[in-house]
């Protein structure tokens, strides 16, 4: 009898909990219903374009094309072999039907590959410049929907268009299983990569459509974007079935990375193994991880180009970035470490190899640097510009969109990129050469140095001049002269019959080249035999000196930026005061 | 409602489009925005629509920032541009369902919603027709029908009228009555002047970006004219005993003759003109005629854009 109340109270409570649970349920199932089949846009979009006859004809032309290189390749084929099938007929009748079956899968998927990549930026390439065209946009950006309604729903329904058409490819790609050959895993990760490789050229064709003011210069610009990045993700996958087949094995290169990263290749290395430094997996793993994260931050940065729209939060579009170079450098790194440093035996060529892995760090940080450090510094009245500038340096603050939150986040990138070197040496179980050949730590300040010195530049001309993407053309443009043009110095040196043993004034800019200091730390003893002297010669190492000077320039261009933001910022912050004491003060 | 303080707009060519322009308007104000082509209108109606930011000053829609929070005003506010396009191979319902959907009205609740706006706006036999098939006047009433889908307090409606032939207008003019007679406070920008006249308790004069004036109507219509007018007309041969017995009379401030009429400026008791007649048949001036000429928006409007009260 006495526990009944606390039963009662028990079951109060259980259903207090049921229905917070109910609630959050309910909340959630909403919040999907949003984003899927109740976002407005996506249900206008599958409305619009599958009304109306343009849509099935589009159906009809994919699969009649696929088919039509269907049978030119069966003819083909057949011809070709009709000879051999006859003499040689017990043995073809296995052998002949997988090779024609793999012929068959290759040829319909190469064909969708290309046909997905240019169908997907034609019909995503006006979804959004179509709106102002037709004086539609107005209306739309009038509503609560958010930048990511819209592009969601824009970008989910021309995706979903191109699996449609691929989805029609079924029937054909069925002809490979019936004459065997190819199996259901290459079948499957096959159309997973062509889908997301149309996800990623959609998201391309959305952010012109959403940056360019007309659909036939979004149109343009897509295509020759699409085209460059179809080519560029193509080259390591070729060069691995080139590779491959000119092995006479079983066709792996799992030192390649990015085997599976284009959609065309992805049809002939989907399933043969990558290196992830002492591991293996299959190329398609890679591929579409990769694929998956670039479509999103293309997506992600349309939503900010959507104008009149609240921009979504930037930390967004930076999570997303840091997502996709985490994984690019693994499936960089992890490929080529797995394949080359197990082979290193002794120091020298760990020594090399460090010192060229270190100058790629160093070239692919260095063109993300000016981006990200170079923007603009928001003041909010009644806040401290210098404190808030300041602040952007910490590390918690490197997703915010403050010109400062740049430099933890290109840091951040630079550390966990050189990080993999140690990793990838201590898992290939090379960790003791490794640490002989001593490349790695000044190699890594060296880097360091370099990126803090071009970020200090992006800042300071970020404060100078009056639009960001001046200041980060500039930047480009001073790490390109700084960097890369002293080499040119050196003509006039390879010249000469006799080499000038004495120290001359003009070859000291090397100091200014890292890729100098790296040479010289890939090999030490060798370096000055086939460049001028330089003042400190064998004395001081080159990556000292350069490393001394670029964290110099860094920390006088920081100065001067935070100087220059203290005295801007109180001037703003006074004439913020002045207007709102001036609004105050006056009766509406 | 509706509150604009000192807003004012620059554009990059150091055009300034709107200068200073502060408003105040109360649940149920109808304002008539007037001003000649490119005088600010539109760029004052898209500031508060939330589309173009303020160089400076503030506006709120019952209190909520504009510039501040977009969002939130975006779903209390319903805006019908001037210039507006539709989509192409949707149906009238289907429209609807789409503003619907985005301004988060839940999926049971839009037939009847649908229904209703289209009932209102006198669409309903066209609820499955394709848009692209409406005539213009139509596609105007479809998006006043798309402003009204989520019952917005405040309209900003935009020339709703422009292009339209006369019976559109006067369906326009009809179902803009019927918002005022439903409480909405409405801010309606228009050139042709009698399309506000009738349902308008207040108006802005704007012209080159400044409003010139902006008020309750008949305040206005007191504040321009000082008074009121009476158009006396008389036998020909009494008309100089007229004037002179007019400009003898301390409530009138000016007697002219105008194409054999008498124009007389009154400014005593509006309810005392009758004294201006005892007075001149008293006088032996034979009246044909005394009438008190009605001021209208057209009146007002020249006036104060020619510079008499600015």
């Amino acid at each position: 009898m006495s526990l009944e109340p606390e039963a009662k109270a028990g079951d109060d409570a259980l259903a207090r909990v049921a229905g917070a649970a109910g609630q959050r349920a309910a909340d959630l199932w909403a919040r999907l219903g949003r984003a899927t089949l109740d976002n407005p846009v996506l249900v206008k979009e599958f409305r619009t374009r599958m009304r109306g006859t343009r849509s099935y004809w589009m159906l009809l032309g994919y699969t009649l094309l696929l088919a039509g290189v269907l049978a030119m390749m069966y003819f083909a084929y057949e011809t070709s072999t009709a000879s051999q099938a006859d003499t040689l007929y017990g043995n073809l009748n296995t052998q002949g039907a997988r090779d024609l079956g793999r012929q068959i899968y290759y040829f319909v998927f190469i064909a969708q590959a290309i046909m997905v990549a240019l169908i997907t930026p034609a019909i995503t390439a006006g979804t959004v410049s179509i709106e102002r065209e037709q004086r539609c946009f107005e209306l739309l950006v009038t509503t609560p929907l958010r930048p990511v309604d819209v592009i969601r729903g824009k970008l989910a329904a021309a995706v979903s268009f191109v699996v449609l058409l691929l989805t029609a490819s079924l029937p054909l790609v069925s002809i490979s299983f019936l004459v065997g050959g190819v199996s259901p895993a290459e079948i499957f990760f096959s159309y997973l990569l062509v889908a997301l490789g149309a996800f990623v050229y959609g998201s391309i064709g959305i952010f012109w459509s959403a940056t360019l003011r007309t659909t036939a210069a979004a149109t343009v610009v897509t295509y020759l974007t699409v085209l460059s990045l179809f080519i560029l993700t193509m080259t390591p996958g070729m060069t691995a079935q080139g590779a491959g087949m000119a092995g006479g094995g079983t066709g792996s290169m799992p030192e390649i990375p990015f085997q599976s990263f284009n959609p065309l290749t992805a049809t002939l290395r989907a399933v043969h193994p990558e290196y992830l430094f002492q591991a293996q997996m299959p190329s398609w793993i890679s591929g579409a991880i990769l694929n998956f994260l670039l479509g999103m931050l293309i997506a992600n940065a349309a939503m900010a180009r959507l104008e009149h729209f609240l921009p979504p939060p930037p930390h967004w579009m930076r999570l997303c970035a840091t997502l996709l170079w985490a994984a690019f450098c693994l499936f960089l790194f992890g490929p080529i470490m797995g394949g080359v440093v197990r082979g290193w035996t002794g120091v020298q060529p760990v020594r090399e190899g460090l010192a060229l892995f270190l100058g790629v760090v160093l070239v692919l940080t260095a063109l993300f640097a000016p981006v990200y450090n170079t923007g603009d510094l928001i003041i909010r009245r009644g806040e401290s510009a210098l404190g808030r500038y300041l602040g952007g340096f910490l590390p918690f603050r490197m997703f915010g969109n403050d010109l400062s939150c740049g430099f933890p986040l290109i840091l951040a990138w630079l550390l966990f990129f050189l990080a993999l070197l140690p990793i990838g040496a201590f898992l290939t179980g090379k960790a003791a050469l490794f640490n002989q050949s001593g490349v790695f730590l000044p190699g890594a300040v060296l880097c360091v140095s370099v990126v803090l010195g071009l970020s200090g530049v992006g800042h300071f001309l970020s404060v100078t001049l009056p639009s960001r993407w001046a200041a980060c053309i500039l930047t480009y443009l001073t790490g390109l002269v700084v960097m890369v043009l002293p080499y040119f110095s050196l003509l006039p040196w390879y010249n000469l019959t006799t080499k000038p043993k004495a120290v001359q004034p003009l070859w000291q800019v090397l100091y200014l080249v890292p890729f100098e200091g790296l040479s010289q730390l890939g090999n030490p003893s060798n370096h000055f035999a086939n460049r001028p002297a330089l003042l400190f010669g064998d004395a001081v190492p080159i990556w000292l000196v350069t490393s001394v000077l670029y964290l110099a320039l860094g920390a006088l261009c920081l100065v001067i930026t935070a100087a220059r933001i203290h005295k801007v910022g109180s001037e703003i912050q006074e004439k913020m005061e002045a207007r709102e004491k001036a609004l105050q003060g006056t009766p509406a | 409602m509706v509150d604009i303080q000192h807003l004012r707009k620059e554009y990059s060519n150091n055009l300034v489009a709107v200068k200073d322009l502060s408003l105040r308007l109360e649940r149920g104000d109808i304002f008539g925005f007037i001003g000649p082509n490119g005088a600010g209108k539109t760029t004052t109606i898209k500031m508060l629509a939330t589309l173009l930011r303020p160089t400076s000053g503030r506006a709120f829609i019952d209190g909520t920032d504009v510039t501040r929070e977009p969002e939130k005003v975006r779903g209390m506010i319903g805006y019908m541009p001037d210039n507006f396009g539709v989509y192409d191979d949707i149906k009238v319902w289907e429209y609807l369902d789409f503003f619907a959907a985005a301004y988060k009205i839940p999926r049971d609740k839009r037939p009847s919603i649908i229904d209703d706006v289209l009932e209102l706006t006198d669409l309903t036999v066209k609820k499955d027709s394709y848009v692209e098939e409406l005539s213009r006047g139509m596609k105007q009433r479809l998006c006043l029908a798309k402003t009204l889908v989520h019952d917005p307090q405040v309209l900003l409606l935009d020339e709703p009228a422009s292009g339209l032939d006369p019976r559109a207008r006067i369906e326009i003019k009809e179902l803009l009555k019927e918002l005022k007679s439903m409480g909405k406070t409405i801010i309606i920008s228009s050139h042709i002047l009698p399309e506000l006249s009738d349902f308008c308790n207040k108006i802005g004069i704007i012209e080159q970006g400044e409003l010139i004036v902006s008020g309750d109507v008949t305040e206005i219509m007191r504040q321009v004219t000082g008074g009121q007018v009476l158009d006396v007309r008389v036998l020909p041969e009494d008309l100089e005993r007229a004037v002179t017995v007019l400009n003898g009379l301390p409530a009138v401030r000016a007697a002219r003759v105008v194409d054999q009429d008498l124009k007389v400026d009154y400014i005593g008791e509006p309810d005392r003109t009758h004294e201006v007649l005892s007075a001149l048949v008293a006088n032996g001036v034979r009246v044909r005629a005394f009438i008190e000429e009605q001021t209208d928006l057209e009146d007002i409007f020249m006036r104060v854009t020619r510079g008499v009260v600015s």
